[in-house]
């Protein structure tokens, strides 16, 4: 009988290719069969030994920690998906007011090929930003009144003016954001880090996703972003929900205790560790460690969840959404909580910013719905200490393009827009109060300082320490890494 | 075609082995058929020169072809390796078509032709080696007598290493070994791809056939920081061919080298580095700090003046490990550790006790909401090495304070949530390195944390809001929703 939980460090370290490439090797193992021994023999021979769990060290990851000392030890990745308008937010293009209405110039908007949702339009008027801007804090940074908060706060933040996507569709560009391709497939951002190094609380996910549920969009999230894609199952993002029950099924049916659920786990384990000593599918042990993090999970979550503890004026501080659980707001405040806990990666996914059709009506209540939250969790982290080691990223898979779609009248829109966008950092080392690269006056081409998708998650894994050049995983005959054969740390948004 | 010519013409540089040794051998044999013992090697002559003479064509062949690449264009040095190279292959076939023929051919003149081959192979190699290594290659660790008979100045032996980073010259030490290493092989003073050499100083600042490569004091106008700063993809990357580029480090060095002036010589302490630059150019010059083969760029000025410390004994970090800590090296194959405590159950002093074990290689430490109290302080006073410390949500008091006012290193210090108040701060603001000090959620005043700031401008006192800083957030109304 296995009664001492898995442990997962055990677990992490073996597959099935690494039973054969151990000391023992192939002819050990047809050694063994022949002797009927099967796995039980490599296993007494010094090979692993994934039944035999001791203690219950917390899974390290495989780098058990990174190739040089973390700046940042937690990312909070923040996703707006839909694509928020830069020129009308963060990227300040005042020129912009007074060529509204007027055709944008063919030396700016070039031959490049654009999204065919405006491609056969006759003209490309240029649509003023939809609301005023004004300047904030010592680094003086312009931020439309859509984000007030997050402008209060410009001083802690880093901008980068200047990222590009070759992908102008939502789906491809949010994929290719997060696990650096545009397909399905591969392992999402969290993942790797999950994978890379572990986790600081086994009684919590190491990795969880969290959705905003009160918008209904046509532009959903993708669960490619947080698949575990290659790697072990068991690195894929945990969704928490809103509600009575944020992680499905966790919780003990009526008449069910905990010993008795501990119990019946046990049972479960024999027999699926059976069947590993026969398949030696790693598959069966990814399952092992989700029933342990499922039973430990009906302790620790509820704990996370329940924010009566808080003091009315934190919860002040998120704005007036966040007594609505499931609302971004709500997220915000249950992402610090998880942080200060020692989760290491949180995915904030909010929906609905595809505004083709009457942006000026359609993206104010989407920016007040996450300006103060935004604001609040940079500022909470902030005053907890935890702002120092914790990054904190803000984006959308492209920009929104400056030339109206469907003409200047009260519905115009704006189409997708991947020449050039602005995204926001904040903590983890990089370096506050700056903004990087620079795009053109029509915010439509980069002019200064590139910054490829690639770059952005090399300098993640830069700020955790990780050389992302070395972080890899050996899948169908070749080496994968999340920043494929690309990626260079961006030295300028480095404290 | 070019492309296959140049594809080909690099045999040349596997295939010039052949003739040089059936030649050296054939020589040889020719010397040891003179006297009694060996006189039966006389026949193995004729097939032999043959051989070399072949051989020697094929490389002349091939020669031609390589030399055809750009790279070699309009450089001297190739051309004295030519006319050597074509030279000894003619002598080469000379003495094969004299050896093979019917003739008996005077003995002098057997001698003389021989010792021209081996003369012309000495030469031809000579010259090749100097395009392929640069002219510095063969003589560079010579004995002084030696490079004085070759027209050299004596060497001064290798550069002292630096003893540390203030005194280490940006350029003799840092800048100059990286583009001798990196660069030299095609940027020599005889090879000179571009027109460019990095032999010496006054080479490097002259710069190219288009003109000056640096220019002093910006970086991004130079163009050998912009070549070398590049993607390795980029066609202007340097160095070309998938030659080892230089590293992260050096190229940040020799950027910050340009954007002060580039100087000749200057040391590093003069130059006033940022945390950045100094990570950099250790890891450069090695010693604390760096990382194995200098590769990794170190993070931040935290790793500065970092203590050595012998191994953790991996028995007391597993007792730990057991009682739920989380245990790492703050980056791999270093001694120093980083630990967190996220358990829900409280720390009891017996793993307290087992911890100070450790004390000596832990850096970093956790112990959130552990069930800390001023009692355990003590113990955690022994943590001599700490350089951040996590006490949030703990009862710890200013008698507590005043333990942690005891570790000299500590630069980061969370005391969110504890009790302590303004004596406690005041106790743990006098700690000299610190910078950044939390005591949001704490009795401390706005007043004492003002006085605090005001006398220590490199720390960073974050008191954080309170209720009278947060307006009731009102209404769920969003805009025009």
């Amino acid at each position: 009988m296995i009664r001492k939980p898995i442990d997962p460090q055990v677990l992490g370290n073996i597959s099935r290719r690494s039973i054969l490439t151990t000391s023992m090797g192939l002819g050990a193992l047809a050694a063994a069969e022949l002797l009927g021994g099967g796995f039980k023999a490599i296993a007494a021979n010094g090979g692993p030994k994934p039944a035999a769990a001791a203690g219950s060290a917390p899974d390290k990851g495989v780098l058990g920690t990174g190739h040089h000392p973390a700046r940042a030890r937690r990312v909070i990745d923040i996703h707006m998906k839909g694509a928020v308008s830069q020129v009308d937010t963060f990227d300040y293009k005042p020129e912009l007011i007074k060529y509204h209405g007027t055709e944008i110039p063919p030396s700016v908007k070039g031959t490049a090929k654009i999204s065919s949702m405006s491609n056969a339009q006759s003209t490309f008027p240029v649509l003023a930003p939809i609301a005023p801007f004004r300047q904030y804090g010592e680094c003086g940074r312009w931020v439309s009144d859509l984000f007030r908060h997050v402008g209060a706060i410009a001083d802690d933040l880093t901008f980068i003016h200047s990222i590009w996507t070759p992908q102008v569709n939502h789906d491809p560009a949010d994929i290719l954001l997060h696990t650096g391709f545009q397909l399905p497939g591969r392992p999402s951002t969290g993942a790797w880090i999950h994978y890379a190094l572990g986790t600081d609380n086994a009684n919590l996910p190491a990795f969880v996703v969290m959705k905003s549920q009160y918008q209904s969009a046509a532009v959903g999230s993708t669960p490619a972003t947080w698949s575990a894609g290659f790697l072990p199952s068991r690195h894929q993002g945990v969704e928490f929900r809103s509600g009575s029950s944020p992680v499905l099924y966790v919780e003990n049916p009526a008449g069910i205790d905990r010993a008795e659920r501990r119990d019946q786990m046990d049972f479960i384990h024999e027999v699926a560790m059976d069947q590993y000593r026969h398949s030696g599918d790693p598959e069966v042990l990814s399952k092992i460690a989700q029933y342990e993090m499922a039973y430990r999970m009906q302790e620790s979550v509820p704990e996370v969840t329940d924010i009566s503890d808080e003091p009315a004026y934190i919860l002040d501080m998120y704005g007036p959404m966040v007594r609505t659980p499931g609302t971004f707001a709500r997220n915000c405040l249950l992402t610090r909580r998880l942080i200060e806990r020692g989760v290491k990666y949180v995915n904030l996914i909010d929906v609905g910013w595809d505004h083709h059709v009457a942006i000026a009506r359609r993206h104010p209540p989407n920016c007040w719905a996450v300006d103060q939250p935004c604001a609040a969790l940079v500022t909470d982290l902030k005053q907890r200490g935890l702002l120092e080691d914790t990054l904190v990223t803000f984006k959308g898979e492209f920009g929104r393009t400056v030339y109206a779609q469907g003409g200047i009248n009260p519905n115009s829109g704006r189409d997708h827009h991947g020449g050039n966008f602005t995204i926001w950092m904040a903590g983890g080392g990089t370096r506050p109060g700056i903004a990087y690269g620079r795009s053109d006056d029509f915010s439509y081409n980069v002019v200064e300082n590139p910054v490829e998708v690639h770059d952005l998650n090399a300098t993640m894994l830069h700020l955790l320490g990780i050389d992302h050049t070395r972080l890899t995983f050996h899948y169908q005959g070749r080496d994968f890494r999340l920043t494929d054969v690309a990626g260079q740390v961006i030295q300028g948004v480095l404290a | 075609m070019e492309q296959l010519i140049w594809f080909l013409g690099r045999f040349h540089v596997l295939v010039l082995h052949l003739p040089l040794g059936i030649l050296t051998l054939a020589a040889t044999f020719e010397i040891l058929a003179r006297f009694r013992t060996f006189r039966s090697l006389e026949k193995g002559l004729a097939p032999l020169w043959m051989a070399g003479a072949l051989t020697a064509i094929a490389t002349v062949v091939l020669g031609y072809m390589h030399a055809s690449e750009d790279s070699f264009r309009h450089m001297p040095a190739v051309e004295a390796h030519r006319w050597a190279g074509v030279a000894l292959c003619v002598v080469a076939c000379l003495i094969a078509v004299l050896r093979t023929g019917p003739w008996q051919i005077n003995r002098k003149i057997q001698v003389a032709s021989v010792a021209l081959v081996v003369l012309l192979m000495i030469l031809t190699g000579h010259f090749g080696g100097n395009l392929t290594h640069g002219d510095t290659y063969l003589l560079q660790y010579a004995p002084g007598p030696v490079r004085m008979l070759a027209g050299l100045p004596a060497n001064a032996g290798p550069r002292p290493k630096p003893k540390d980073l203030a005194s280490a010259d940006i350029y003799l030490d840092v800048v100059q070994p990286a583009l001798e290493q990196r660069c030299s092989s095609c940027h020599n003073s005889s090879k000179r791809s571009g027109g460019f050499s990095v032999a010496s100083y006054e080479a490097l600042m002259k710069g190219g056939s288009n003109g000056p490569v640096i220019r002093a004091g910006e970086p991004a106008a130079s163009d050998l920081f912009r070549r070398v700063s590049l993607a390795p993809s980029a066609k202007d990357f340097m160095p070309k061919d998938g030659k080892t580029p230089l590293n992260e480090n050096e190229v940040t060095a020799i950027g910050w080298w340009i954007e002060h002036g580039a100087p000749a010589s200057a040391t590093v302490g003069s130059l006033q580095p940022t945390a950045q630059t100094a990570s950099a150019v250790q890891a450069i010059i090695g010693g604390q700090g760096a990382a194995e083969n200098g590769k990794v760029v170190i993070a931040g000025s935290a790793n500065a003046g970092l203590p050595t410390v012998e191994p953790a004994d991996e028995n007391l970090v597993a007792s730990v490990v057991a009682a739920g800590f989380v245990v790492r090296s703050i980056y791999q194959g270093s001694n120093l550790l980083d630990v967190d405590y996220t358990s829900r159950t409280p720390v009891t002093p017996e793993i307290m006790t087992a911890l100070a074990r450790l004390a000596p290689n832990i850096l970093r430490l956790n112990l959130r909401r552990a069930g800390i109290t001023d009692a355990d302080m003590k113990t955690i006073a022994t943590f001599r090495n700490l350089r951040q410390l996590r006490l949030e949500q703990n009862e710890i008091t200013d008698v507590g304070a005043r333990d942690i006012a005891t570790l000299t290193h500590l630069t980061n210090l969370n005391l969110t949530n504890t009790r302590i108040t303004d004596e406690g701060l005041e106790a743990v603001a006098r700690l000299p390195d610190l910078k950044a000090l939390y005591v949001w959620g704490t009795p401390v005043t706005r007043a004492a944390v003002e006085k605090v700031q005001a006398g220590k401008k490199a720390l960073r006192v974050e008191v954080g809001l309170s209720a009278a800083d947060v307006p009731p957030a009102g209404k769920v109304v969003p805009p025009d929703a």
